[in-house]
Parts: C-alpha cells; structure tokens; sequence
C-alpha cells in the first residue's frame, strides 16, 4: 500500500508537470516528453499521468481497507 | 463533390460521414478505416490527419458515445451506484456485482486510455493510408473470425441478468486484456468493438454479453476522447465545421442508437461471422483497388 501512496503522488506530481511546464522547459529525458525549444504542453501526458495517479490512490485506498480488516 | 458546400467539408459530406460513423462505430467493422477508405473510395479531398477533419470527428463521436451511455443509462445508475458504495465500503462485496463490473470497465479502459492518450497521433500517422486500412479491415475479419473459432463457449440465449453474469464471469486479467485489445482501433481498420467483442468471447462471454461489455467499456473511452478534443472544435480549428460537425453529430447519434438497439438483439442468438466476412472480403477487394489505382 505505501508503495502505491508514493505513485500516486509521484504521477500526480509529474500530471502537474506536464500541465504547468512547456515541452522544452521539462526536467525529463526525451523519451517522456523534453523537446528542445518546444513550447508545446503534453496535455494528454498530463491527463494519463492524472489517471495514473488516481488509480494509485484509489488502489490503495481498497488496499488499506483490507489490511484494516485483517 | 456533394453539392452543399460550406467549407473543408460540405453538409453533404456530413450526413454521410455521420451515418457513417455512428454505424461503423458499434458494428464491428472498423469506423476509423471506413472513415479513411470512404473519402479516398469517392474521390473527397478529405484525408484522416487533417486538422479540421479529427477535430469534425470529435463531434461525431461524442454524439455516439452520449447514446450509448443512454441506451445503457439504467446499467450505468446501478454501475455508478455500485462503485461508490465499493468506495464507501473499501471493498467489493459479492453482494456488489455492479461495482465489479464497474471496476472491470474501469480497468479495461485503461490500456486503452493510455495508449490513445500517449501514442495516436504516431499511429494515425503511419497507418492513415487507405490502402493500409483495407489491409487492416481484412486482417481485422481475420481476427473477428479466429476469434469466433477459438470462443469458449457456445451461442445461444442465456438467463439472469446481464450485468451479473458479466461481472461474474469476466475475470480481472480478462478485463485488461480486452481493454488492451481495444487499443488496436487505433489502428484505421481494425474495429474497436470488434477487438473487445472477440476479446469478451476468448474470456468466456457469450455473444450477448461481449457485445453488453464491448458497448458499456466504449462508453468512457469514445466519450473521454471527445471530451478531450473538445475544445479545438469551439476553437480555432473547428472554423468552417462546426455546422457540418453539428450536423454529422446528429446523424451519427441517430445510427448509433439503431445500430446498439438492432446488435443487443442480433447478438442473442448470433456470431460475429457475417461481420468477419464482410471485413475480409471488403478488405481484400479494396487492398487490390488501392494497389492498382
């Protein structure tokens, strides 16, 4: 469950990323969105990385109800 | 050329793209590829990549994926209903068949979602030719077919209710891999229903249920990708289509709704071999029309 607590922060962190910085501006490897000079905002990027990290929370939220069950 | 012309794309043009669309969207023949193959077929100066053309099909598919969600509004009430006590309760009940089956769409939509969010753009691009959809939509018979062959359980009617029987059947593995089969629509050609159609049967499904499955999963996808898209067709890019757009919205609506009324009751009692044909045969003669001309 922590594990999935710390994706889900992880991806929501990086939707806010790609939300708030242009395609050049990334601190990221090319392969996950940097294009040099680009003032482009991965947009659908943002929105899977979003879903990502709800998904994540929601999982361990059915996760900690189990271990609390136990 | 159709006669009605108001921009990039004339009414005309419209009603049929529409029809179209919210035909080929639930039939399993691939509503991408016929998208790509008709304008080329009649000789229309619209090509797949086109800027004003994918922002025009956002409406269309919009329109397709409110239909469904109404012709399935009551599934959906007890759908929503049933995950939000799973949240509340922070488990899924066996008393709860409609949140597992609302986290099995969840899960199915997934692969799919990821792959159409995060590459597309790349696949239309390289597969938007009409040639290579007539190739697909015969490959994309293939599979229908083999799919058909390799069911794991035999057609015919079935009792209880669909949703639980869904539900009860479909495992979670089961659900990604027919989610993740749903991401070969995005190549022109191969049919989205068709790939989790076929995925439902290879799970265990019946025809009915894959096909209930294959509906209520297009549902967020189709729906989501629209939603998505949306602002282009109020922005810039839906200058000049935003009529026909309007139009085609409202014919696609209007096929979509028969198309799901008339496949519920076809898929009682019925395969998906005519389907399979059409595509291989079409597909075949089509891929030697391209090839010559």
């Amino acid at each position: 469950m922590p594990v999935a607590v710390v994706a889900g922060v992880l991806f929501i962190g990086l939707a806010i990323l790609y939300a708030a910085e242009p395609a050049g501006s990334l601190p990221l490897p090319d392969a996950l969105g940097h294009q040099a000079g680009s003032s482009h905002h991965h947009v659908k990027h943002a929105t899977a990385s979003l879903f990502l990290g709800i998904g994540c929370f929601i999982f361990a939220w059915f996760e900690s109800g189990r271990a609390a069950r136990a | 050329m159709l006669p009605i012309l108001a921009g990039p794309i004339s009414y005309g043009q419209a009603v049929v793209l529409g029809l179209l669309q919210g035909f080929s969207e639930l039939f399993p023949i691939s509503s991408l590829g016929h998208s790509v193959i008709l304008p080329q077929l009649l000789g229309w100066d619209i090509h797949q990549n086109d800027a004003y053309f994918i922002t025009f099909l956002v409406a269309t598919h919009l329109a397709t994926a409110i239909v469904l969600f109404l012709v399935f509004l009551e599934d959906w009430k007890r759908i929503l209903s049933g995950l939000w006590r799973s949240l509340a309760q922070r488990e899924i009940r066996d008393d709860n068949p409609e949140a597992r089956l609302g986290w099995l769409l969840v899960i199915g939509t997934v692969p799919a979602g990821m792959i159409g969010l995060l590459a597309e753009d790349a696949l239309r691009g390289v597969f938007a030719s009409a040639a290579s959809a007539s190739f697909f939509l015969m490959l994309n018979g293939v599979m229908l077919y083999g799919a058909e062959r390799l069911r794991r359980r035999a057609p015919g009617p079935e009792a209880g209710d669909p949703d639980n029987r869904i539900a009860a059947e479909m495992s979670w593995a089961g659900s990604i891999g027919v989610g993740a089969a749903q991401a070969l629509a995005l190549i022109p050609g191969f049919s989205r229903s068709g790939a989790s159609m076929g995925g439902g049967l290879l799970v265990g499904l019946s025809n009915e249920d894959a096909a209930r499955f294959s509906f209520l999963l297009a549902t967020p996808i189709i729906g989501a990708a629209a939603l998505l898209k949306l602002p282009e067709l109020f922005g810039s890019e839906g200058n000049g289509v935003r009529g026909p757009a309007l139009v085609a919205a409202l014919c696609a609506a209007l096929t979509a709704y028969l198309s799901v009324r008339f496949l519920m009751r076809y898929f009682e009692t019925n395969r998906l071999t005519p389907f399979a044909a059409y595509c291989f045969v079409a597909g075949l003669l089509l891929s030697v029309y391209f090839a010559v001309t």
